[in-house]
């Protein structure tokens, strides 16, 4: 695992470096990398597809304007995320406000072997929609250091790297985003009832 | 309902996490089975993964959207603005003297060279950065160190520690470098000496400024002065200039007046004295230099405070007089409002406009907001109380010279854009708990040499970005 993500490392400093040599190529292998995981990410952060899209692409015209600052101490694949996540903070007033979101569109395809409990996969099959939304409804450090952990197996470390702070702050982060929506789901089936 | 749950949500997720022993994961898993709230909550566990996990198509038109939106020339090779040093490398800041020093220093022990001028070494003056390995004796030479000259009928070698000057790479300085050699008793001392001189550094950036081909022909010492015969490609091969000459010769001069007993150097050129070299004159002995010397990190880092010291005090104190009064002369400082420093874009004042700065109505803009990307349009006053000094930093929390402190990733680009600087770095690691360190500041004062004192360049601002 390491030695994949050290040859990661250095095939994105590899094409960082191309770029800077005018080699344009290298530049469109860089989104390609990365356009998936980026995309996603920011699909979720906003739960709306044409946002992400949008904001996705200025992501990417930004890192191609300040790769000259890239600092290849870091990892590019932290690096991005932190453009990501700059982006959405600016981008965020505009999207907050016109927000109607449909939630049904991200409901995602459940594996037959979700749950081993069938009873309660069938609940939550039928409930998604509803912890979809305690998901966007959490607090935005806390959902974007859960989101990371989750989708991309950062290292909390990384996860510190990209937003600024300490480890043990990103795991707190992870950990008290579950807890929440655990507890709030509770709530919820408790009032259902 | 009714069966008794001693599980909480943090144990669901250590469990989800796989963060249990094989144990623990046992009764987590037997408990699953007879209780529908960790049920549940597993359940909500694993969905949410799931979920962020999930990957969407993406779109093909974002590629092709941002392919057209951006300036493909803009790295391209007659369109370089971007260089002039702002690229960031890896590589850490060399400072090998010292490295190597260290390295030897902590072997050393047994060898009591204490007494000899130049050769005391204080371990405490050790620069932060030890990146260069070489010269380490461990690795090199175990035979070196004394408990290993075994008892063959060999002669009684020691080791000595000692320091050659070489050139740096501008030639207006020498610059020390330490070495550890073995000299056996029947050694002539000035001629090992001189003989490892003409070896090349080991130090990077440093340079070797004797003369190819030069031989040394004979050495002897008495009343102080230090004769050396040299050959005649001392003199024929000499590169010529000022600059050059005194490096070859303060090169020399410093070396050997490093050792014991020696104050002065004479040269003989194949045995007669010459009158001139380049331009020196030549036929009478040379003095030792030490103005020649480079300083060690150790005492410019002491400069620098000093004078940090003085910049932060009037920082404080509103004393725009007295921080005028440190400003480089030539370049003026520049105000920078996060720790990422852009000359197009940030603003720079000489010593004489700093003066008034604190008085005027006049709004400048200084870059821009990070995050809104709205530029930073204030007076000097406002930004000084927003940008400056918005915390007791001359109170800090730590203050490190020419290390940054602060976490993540912001780019700090000082040593890019002033590459002969050095900085101090006052800094508070955050206030509020809650913000868990989000909320950390630091403000550099960043210095350059100019005539041989250290000025004000650059005041850094530096907060959490997002």
């Amino acid at each position: 695992m390491i030695g994949v993500l050290t040859m990661n490392k250095e095939r994105d400093n590899m094409l960082v470096e191309n770029t800077l040599k005018g080699n344009i190529s290298s530049f469109e292998e860089l989104i390609r990398l990365y356009q998936v995981k980026i995309f996603n990410f920011l699909s979720k952060m906003t739960a709306s597809r044409e946002d992400a899209e949008e904001i996705t692409q200025e992501v990417f015209i930004k890192v191609y304007k300040n790769l000259y600052k890239y600092n290849n101490k870091w990892s590019f694949s932290t690096w991005i995320y932190r453009i990501a996540i700059n982006t959405l903070r600016s981008e965020y007033r505009k999207i907050k406000n016109n927000k109607d979101i449909d939630y049904y569109a991200t409901i995602p395809e459940l594996p037959a072997n979700f749950s081993d409990y069938p009873e309660i996969a069938y609940e939550i099959k039928e409930q998604s929609v509803e912890i979809i939304k305690l998901i966007d409804q959490l607090k935005e450090d806390q959902k974007t250091a859960l989101l990371l952990r989750c989708m991309q197996d950062f290292s909390f470390k990384e996860i510190g790297d990209i937003l600024g702070i300490t480890p043990d702050a990103a795991k707190m982060k992870i950990q008290r985003a579950k807890q929440s929506i655990c507890r709030k789901y509770e709530k919820l089936q408790e009032r259902g009832r | 309902m009714k069966m008794k749950c001693n599980f909480n949500v943090e144990d669901l997720i250590k469990y989800t996490e796989n963060l249990l022993s094989d144990e623990d994961k046992e009764r987590v898993l037997e408990h699953l089975n007879s209780c529908e709230k960790c049920k549940r909550n597993y359940g909500v566990l694993k969905f949410t993964e799931t979920y962020a996990k999930d990957s969407l198509p993406v779109s093909e038109s974002i590629s092709k959207n941002v392919m057209e939106a951006i300036d493909v020339n803009r790295y391209s090779k007659n369109k370089k603005f971007w260089l002039g040093g702002a690229f960031h490398r890896a590589i850490p800041a060399i400072k090998p003297v010292l490295a190597a020093t260290a390295a030897v220093v902590v072997l050393l022990g047994v060898a009591n060279f204490g007494s000899l001028r130049g050769l005391i070494y204080n371990p405490s003056s050790v620069g932060p950065s030890t990146t260069d390995p070489v010269n380490h004796p461990q690795n090199t030479n175990p035979a070196v160190l004394p408990e290993s000259t075994n008892a063959v009928t060999k002669e009684p070698v020691e080791t000595k520690l000692i320091t050659l000057y070489y050139a740096n790479s501008n030639a207006d300085k020498v610059v020390a470098e330490k070495r550890e050699v073995e000299i056996s008793k029947d050694t002539q001392i000035e001629k090992l000496v001189f003989e490892e001189l003409q070896k090349a550094p080991k130090t990077e950036g440093l340079y070797l400024p004797i003369p190819k081909g030069t031989k040394l022909l004979s050495a002897s010492t008495e009343g102080g002065i230090c004769t050396l015969d040299l050959s005649r490609e001392f003199v024929d091969n000499s590169p010529g200039g000022t600059a050059g000459e005194l490096m070859t010769l303060y090169s020399i001069i410093n070396t050997m007046t490093e050792l014991p007993d020696i104050d002065k150097v004479q040269f003989l050129i194949e045995g007669q004295k010459e009158e001139v070299y380049v331009h020196a004159i030549f036929d009478e002995p040379f003095k030792r230099n030490d103005d020649i010397i480079e300083k060690s990190s150790s005492e410019i880092k002491a400069e620098v405070e000093a004078r940090s010291q003085i910049a932060i005090k009037a920082i404080k104190e509103k004393d725009m007089e007295k921080l005028a009064s440190l400003v480089h002369p030539v370049k003026g400082v520049l105000f920078s409002p996060y720790s990422y420093i852009e000359l197009e874009k940030h603003k720079v004042f000489t010593k004489d406009q700093l003066k008034d700065l604190l008085e005027s109505e006049k709004v400048y803009n200084w870059g821009d907001y990070d995050g809104s990307g709205h530029p930073i349009e204030l007076t000097f006053r406002q930004y000084f109380d927003r940008f400056i000094y918005n915390q007791d930093f001359a109170n800090a929390e730590k203050i490190a010279y020419n290390e940054v402190q602060q976490l993540g990733n912001t780019i700090v680009n000082i040593s890019d854009i002033y590459p002969e600087s050095k900085f101090i770095d006052y800094y508070f690691s955050g206030f509020k708990p809650d913000f868990e360190g989000m909320d950390w500041a630091s403000l550099k004062l960043v210095f350059e040499k100019y005539d041989g004192q250290w000025y004000l360049v650059c005041i850094a601002h530096g907060e959490w970005t997002i």
